[in-house]
């Protein structure tokens, strides 16, 4: 015979599952609504048209392909630069560091630069790449500002993932008589690849959004071209949709080309964390020696 | 010094930062035969093996003193090349360390590090090695699987199998039956005996039964000095040292 459970225990629990569940479930709302208000307004412009064609008739008409271009093509740019810095400056404080103040110092200075509001990163650009190494207003300029802002992630990143290795790893390669760069580059990297990959992709959907870096550095209301060189100026789907929604003068006409280009952001920023989801699935399935 | 010596130890002093851990600790190591490091847990035995390939070389604040003498050299002397003192003098582990990788490439490691041999040197070097482990007939199916598919015992003969695939002339054994069942531990202890023939082999470990049987020479280690060696048979049947009575009759350890 079981006792009925008493009542105050019953009662505090779910006092406590209330408390807890009701914030999530109202986020999660909120997040469905957001979904469906942007697809609701927005949708209706979505077409093959819309994603390959440049705007026509002072943004009234047509569609976004320069700015997916010049979205896609300045987030490579940052990553070509960010990438190999902040892998090698990853492995340089998980594997070489010496463990003392000054280490520290660094590494918790760069987790700090990674809450630096975005449109510091954007003056800071203005002042070092376009004017300081006249790189003028440019793709270039901008994917460099964004480099430097995605840095503290990618470093980051690729320091927990190099550091979460098993040192049995390294010392079982020193022992057959590796070097330590060999150890590290043979028996370490490889399988903190897929982590550092992870943050890639992370940083990579981040940056795809950002605004703000962009802004003074490279970015441009119009223009008819693709970007030519790197020195051209470009369009990005989140500043098109700063202009659509804020500067354009027939504002109202154009609201649901804006919710268009937020889709389509909101799409491809999707796709890239769901890569880096489904990548670090895979890992947890293939890593088998983190028991 | 005698002519089959293939390790010499001679005054050797270890510090970690302020704390001693070795204290002029003196023996010779012959070659072929199996060498015993007796003694309690922390009395700094591992990191008296770890000293023959320079392994705490690794740790920053450890300072060492002394000599050790392999093949005539002093490996501590400057004109000791590390990468080949650790080709020469290979080690397995108290824990089994597959790498993460198939059994072949496993074994390969460290061929492909000193870039050893062709595909075909590589892959009759594995199977060499395999066999000399005891591991061929049970492996040689499926080397193209991962090392982690394998039972500990096995992975341990792997581990042991990898570091003769590049040809050392000794071998260091870290309490390398701590993590295994006793039908394991009996498999390995066969083979390291069976090994002898060609290797100089040098074994800690904190079990005296497991000394008794594989080794032909022990040293017994108390508190970072070296309270007895010699003949196994003679350190046990008739110790010199009070300490060494004490540790084989149970009084601690």
């Amino acid at each position: 015979m079981s006792r009925p459970r008493s009542r105050v225990s019953s009662f505090g629990g779910s006092i406590g599952f209330l408390l807890t569940a009701i914030p999530l479930f109202l986020f999660l709302a909120f997040i469905a609504f957001m979904f469906y208000y942007l697809f609701s307004k927005g949708v209706g412009v979505l077409s093959w048209e819309f994603l390959t064609q440049p705007p026509t008739r002072g943004m009234t008409e047509g569609g976004i392909w320069p700015c997916i271009v010049g979205t896609l093509l300045v987030t490579f740019v940052s990553l070509v630069f960010s990438v190999p810095i902040g892998i090698c400056s990853g492995i340089y404080l998980s594997e070489y560091a010496p463990d003392n103040i000054a280490t520290r110092m660094i590494r918790s200075s760069i987790r700090s630069l990674a809450g630096i509001p975005s449109i510091v990163y954007g003056l800071f650009g203005v002042a070092l790449f376009v004017y300081a190494l006249k790189f003028g207003m440019s793709i270039l300029a901008s994917g460099m500002t964004l480099g430097l802002m995605n840095l503290p992630w990618i470093i980051t990143t690729a320091e927990e993932a190099i550091t979460a290795i098993p040192s049995s790893f390294r010392e079982g390669a020193l022992a057959l008589g590796s070097t330590k760069w060999e150890s590290i580059r043979r028996n370490v990297l490889p399988y903190a690849f897929p982590g550092i990959l992870t943050g890639v992709l992370l940083a990579l959907a981040r940056t795809m959004g950002e605004t703000a870096p962009i802004l003074f550095t490279g970015v441009t209301y119009y223009t008819k071209q693709l970007p030519t060189s790197l020195s051209s100026k470009f369009m990005a789907l989140p500043y098109h949709l700063f202009t659509l929604a804020t500067q354009h003068d027939q504002i109202v006409k154009v609201r649901p080309i804006a919710f268009g280009t937020a889709i389509v952001l909101l799409i491809l920023v999707l796709a890239f964390d769901a890569l880096a989801f489904v990548i670090r699935m895979r890992i947890a399935k293939t890593n088998t020696w983190q028991v | 010094m005698s002519s089959n010596t293939a390790i010499s130890i001679r005054n050797l002093d270890l510090h970690f930062g302020t704390k001693q851990v070795l204290q002029s600790v003196s023996f010779d190591i012959p070659a072929n035969s199996v060498t015993a490091i007796m003694g309690p847990s922390g009395c700094g035995k591992s990191t008296l093996l770890r000293c023959i390939n320079r392994m705490n070389d690794l740790i920053l604040t450890c300072r060492i003193s002394g000599q050790i003498i392999i093949d005539g050299q002093d490996i501590y002397s400057a004109r000791t090349d590390v990468i080949d003192l650790r080709k020469r003098v290979g080690m397995v582990f108290q824990k089994p360390n597959p790498f993460p990788k198939s059994i072949f490439e496993n074994i390969a490691f460290g061929l492909r590090v000193h870039k050893i041999g062709d595909r075909d040197e590589i892959r009759a070097r594995v199977e060499r090695s395999l066999r000399r482990a005891n591991l061929w007939e049970e492996v040689k199916d499926r080397l193209h699987d991962s090392a982690f598919s394998l039972s500990g015992g096995q992975q341990q003969r792997l581990c042991l199998a990898r570091a003769m695939a590049v040809d050392p002339e000794i071998i260091l054994l870290d309490e390398p039956a701590s993590a295994l069942d006793p039908h394991s531990t009996a498999k390995l202890e066969e083979l390291v005996i069976e090994l002898k023939k060609s290797y100089t082999i040098v074994i800690v470990t904190h079990n005296m039964q497991q000394a008794a049987r594989v080794s032909d020479h022990c040293a017994f280690i108390m508190l970072g000095e070296l309270a007895e060696w010699g003949k196994t048979e003679q350190v046990f049947t008739t110790p010199k040292d009070k300490r060494t009575e004490d540790f084989l009759t149970g009084k601690f350890g």
